[in-house]
């Protein structure tokens, strides 16, 4: 118990002491790649619950969950990346993030770890690195057993992209 | 540039004081002798001026001052408030909130036009001349003047003795010391000629004349120490003319006295120091003095005392005496401090200012100009958001007892004592919730006079404009309703009463050729029913023309020639809410901007509320509102449809019927029902909603919802029960969605959709045109 706490405080203390030169990310899988994300815009991840459906919301919203007492949209991010529904299984998980004062959830495979890396290693986004949009990467870390495709969550879910998405896909329709 | 923290307070204090001068500006104009009115006017725009003096805003103080100064002619009595002058000072009005608004963009701010300055002093400058002359006379007041000096006077020694000033303010600083220096001088030199005494009478007259223009000066700078001194000297001079030469003697001494500490103030300003100094005694004898009244044997002056004796003599006490001598390069960094120093130094100036207006007749010149503060509680409102959050949340918990309460009870294990203990609690949790619901809610409860209190303006404007002579009568502006409805409900109001005064009443010919009196009268009326604010315009105009709305509706395309021809008046009438529909023949200034009724009626239904009318050819037309108080809780139907749960507000619903299969039958593909002798559209939840082909049940069950008069059916496979809702907004992103208004979060913890009735009650009446089709 004792231990544990005194290895939380050393986490923190070496949180706020921040070197600036250091990431610490969380990374999670959708689709068989590897994402990562800045754990300072991650509130909280949660196993799978019931979703709420919105009818004829943008596609990409998979529906609405009570964050304790607030109401926030969770999106698919499998759909957001216009990858194939996967099944959801024990391994899924919402990540809360908060986006520019909006907080919002968005299923992922499975969630990986939580890791620190030296901002030397990211490079910026190559044209072709992914499946994914590269209007939506903020940089790819290029550790020594594989990559990392680091999101850019602004660009990802601000609001005029969702809808656009929405428009897109009533166009086609 | 300004501590944003002063800032804002200037903006709300003087805000609702701008707020308010609209409506009693024009409550002015049919009274224009009220002193109460008057007085309150002035006042308002003494605090506005003397404020923005504070944060240095030249234009802003430029146009509150000359407004000012016209308002003073007027409560003199010089001047009296005609339709011109009136223009002239709702123009300045019409300024201030213009550079109010500009304040808080932070954009420089608007210079008043000059020919309006100009105009405003000239009828402000009829003062100057009556006001010296009759300043010899006795002032009733005088006492509670007196009183209120003291209390002015004592707090004084408390004040903090260094400031600095903003750059910008730096400049009007050294002007009002030299003009200080200036006027000082000159009031010395006439209380030294107050010993001639045939010239007693003018000099007294003079002398008042002087504090008059140091009362201005110094109240511009709200630095109550010297006020409080020049109050002496104001209420002094105009009795000296009254005074025999014994008194004259005790009580010259000690006005020079009183000048002196002035001028010691004025050396102090020049070093960015405002002394600390305490002459309430001092004040207070040479009051008592003039009034007749003895003073203590011991405080008698000698022959031609000195200053120091006199000081010494009336225990005045001041901190810095040498002039220039004072350690005046030493920085004061802590430019903050100051000011809110300077600010919490108003606070005994508004007393003895209210102090002033409890008085029967206020006298001309207040010991201090600033304007009484009611007694009020400003609450963020995102700390009240939050509180409101958590109350809701307290709901939601509740819901969750009385959920387990309920399981508890047909569980066997449970011991008797623990079934009563849970439904104990449950019960008192329902209590306590229910009475943090009835306070938190009343702390966003606004009465409506916020919003009525601006239509007195507007209406006079109009009628101005188009001619007609319009009465506004405003009954239960005190009713109260919840701040977010008073926000929204602002704009529709408008519109509304701009209808009513443009397309209602007709113009003074035609109203006397109908037999009605000239001036119309426009009633807006409010009050509480139930849970629900009823808000009512009223007009006595034309009237809506029946058959001219449906030649338009015809027109325009909105409804066929056949259905006009069996159209019933109210349904009529009611086509003025279609979108797309506009009743007058040629865009006016006024109303005629684009957007119509139907404009009004979807920011109505956003507020939950409905919106109905009802005329009278000749007769006028009476416009209903009706809005629930909150916006944030409500009572809904939880009802079941597939395996999914929605709340349906119980407000819109009348009655749940289960209808018999002969009483549905299916129209041009459109099921309808058949409810008592009416034919009532019916709407599939299932359907609305995109529910999956496998996810859909029978839906046996027809909720009848109403909203405007008009029904639907809202068919479901489920009714679950009925249950407070707290109503939480969903994200941006979802804003475009179903017919859903909002969300809630039932008593398991899982999120339901509000079913938005609105959107129902159209998709209902796409049924009914398909029928017709």
């Amino acid at each position: 118990m004792e231990s544990a706490s005194a290895t939380l405080d050393q986490l923190t203390t070496g949180d706020t002491g921040a070197e600036r030169d250091q990431l610490q990310l969380v990374t999670f899988e959708v689709g068989k790649e590897e994402f990562a994300i800045d754990i300072l815009s991650v509130q909280e991840i949660n196993r799978m619950m019931d979703l709420t459906r919105v009818p004829q919301s943008p596609p990409e919203v998979e529906g609405v969950i009570n964050l304790r007492g607030r109401i926030i949209p969770v999106i698919d991010l499998r759909k957001r990346f216009n990858m194939d529904r996967g099944e959801r299984d024990q391994h899924s998980r919402i990540v809360v993030v908060e986006v520019k004062g909006r907080v919002l959830g968005f299923i992922v495979d499975r969630v990986h770890e939580v890791l620190r890396i030296d901002r030397k290693i990211v490079d910026a986004p190559p044209s072709m690195v992914s499946s994914v949009d590269s209007d939506f990467i903020a940089g790819v870390g290029k550790l020594p057993d594989r990559l990392l495709i680091l999101l850019d969550l602004d660009k990802l879910f601000a609001s005029e992209v969702l809808g656009a998405a929405d428009i897109a896909m009533q166009r086609a329709s | 540039m300004f501590d944003p923290e002063i800032l804002q307070d200037f903006l709300t204090e003087c805000g609702e004081l701008l707020e308010q001068l609209d409506s009693e500006l024009v409550a002015l104009e049919s009274t224009p002798q009220d002193p109460e009115l008057l007085n309150k006017v002035f006042r308002a725009l003494h605090t506005i001026k003397g404020s923005g003096s504070f944060l240095a805003l030249t234009n802003l103080v430029g146009i509150a001052h000359a407004a000012e100064e016209a308002l003073n002619a007027a409560r003199r009595g010089d001047v009296v408030i005609d339709r011109s002058v009136m223009d002239l000072l709702l123009e300045a009005v019409d300024l201030l909130r213009k550079q109010f608004v500009e304040l808080e963009a932070g954009t420089p701010l608007t210079a008043p036009r000059q020919e309006l300055v100009d105009a405003l002093t000239r009828v402000g400058a009829g003062d100057k001349v009556a006001a010296a002359s009759a300043a010899g006379g006795a002032d009733p007041t005088a006492p509670a003047q007196s009183a209120s000096l003291a209390e002015a006077a004592s707090p004084v020694a408390a004040e903090g003795d260094e400031f600095t000033l903003p750059e910008s303010k730096a400049d009007l600083l050294e002007f009002m010391v030299a003009d200080l220096d200036e006027t000082l001088a000159r009031l010395d030199a006439q209380i030294d000629a107050l010993r001639s005494e045939t010239e007693r009478d003018t000099i007294s007259g003079e002398i008042s004349h002087i504090c008059e223009s140091l009362a201005r000066s110094v109240e511009f700078f709200e630095f109550s120490p010297m006020s409080a001194l020049v109050s002496v000297l104001e209420i002094s001079s105009e009795r000296l003319g009254q005074l025999d030469d014994d008194c004259l003697d005790q009580v010259t001494p000690r006005l020079k006295a009183v000048v002196e500490l002035l001028r010691r103030q004025t050396e102090g300003l020049r070093h960015r120091r405002l002394l600390p100094c305490d002459a309430s005694e001092l004040g207070g004898r040479v009051v008592d003095l003039v009034l007749g009244h003895a003073i203590d044997e011991a405080a008698h002056l000698g022959k031609d005392a000195d200053i120091d004796t006199v000081l010494r003599i009336d225990g005045v006490v001041m901190a810095w005496s040498g002039a220039g001598s004072g350690d005046a390069s030493d920085p004061v960094e802590d430019e903050l401090g100051l000011q809110t120093s300077m600010i919490e130094e108003k606070a005994p100036a508004m007393e003895s200012a209210a102090g002033v207006g409890g008085s029967a007749e206020p006298g001309p010149e207040g010991s201090g100009g600033p304007t009484r503060i009611e007694q009020t509680i400003r609450v963020e409102v995102s700390r009240l958001e939050s509180l409101l959050n958590l109350v809701g949340e307290l709901v939601l918990q509740k819901n969750r007892v009385g959920a387990m309460a309920r399981h508890i009870v047909r569980e066997d294990l449970v011991t008797q004592d623990l079934r009563e203990a849970v439904a104990q609690s449950s019960s008192d949790l329902d209590r306590v919730t229910s009475d943090i619901q009835v306070a938190v809610m009343r702390t966003r409860m606004q009465s409506l006079d916020k919003l009525f209190g601006k239509y007195p303006r507007l209406i006079r404007d109009l009628s101005r404009k188009t001619d007609k002579k319009i009465n506004l009568v405003i009954e239960g502006g005190d009713t109260e309703v919840d701040k977010s409805v008073i926000e929204e409900l602002g704009d529709p109001l408008v519109h509304l009463l701009r209808n009513s005064a443009d397309h209602g009443v007709e113009p003074p010919a035609d109203r006397a050729a109908a037999g009605k009196s000239e001036t119309g009268t426009i009633k807006l009326k409010a009050s509480q029913q139930g849970d629900h604010v009823l808000v009512q315009i009223i007009d006595d105009g034309r009237g809506l023309d029946r058959d001219k709305l449906i030649a338009k509706a015809i027109e325009k395309g909105l409804i066929s020639e056949d259905e006009g021809a069996s159209m019933s008046d109210r349904d009529a009438h009611r086509l003025i809410f279609l979108p797309g529909f506009s009743t007058a023949a040629e865009v006016s200034d006024l109303s005629g901007r684009g957007v119509g009724m139907d404009v009004v009626r979807t920011n109505i239904e956003k507020l939950k509320g409905a919106i109905d009318l009802e005329s009278a050819p000749g007769m006028g037309t009476t416009l209903s509102i009706r809005i629930p108080l909150t916006v944030a809780i409500m009572p809904a139907m939880m009802v079941g449809v597939g395996s999914e749960l929605y709340a349906v507000p119980l407000t819109n619903i009348l009655e749940i019927v289960r209808p018999e299969a002969d009483l549905v039958s299916t129209i041009n593909g459109r099921r309808v029902m058949r409810l008592r002798d009416t034919v009532l559209p019916l709407v599939s939840m299932s359907e609305l909603f995109e529910q999956a082909q496998d996810n859909r049940e029978v839906e046996q069950f027809a909720v009848v919802v109403e909203l405007n008069e008009q029904r639907a059916g809202l068919m479901v496979s489920r009714l679950i029960g009925q249950q407070e809702i707290v109503i939480k907004p969903l994200d941006g992103i979802l804003a475009d969605s179903g017919a859903v208004s909002g969300a809630t979060v039932r008593d398991d913890g899982g999120v339901s959709l509000i079913v938005d009735i609105a959107r129902v009650i159209r998709t209902a009446q796409e049924v009914k045109a398909a029928m017709a089709a």
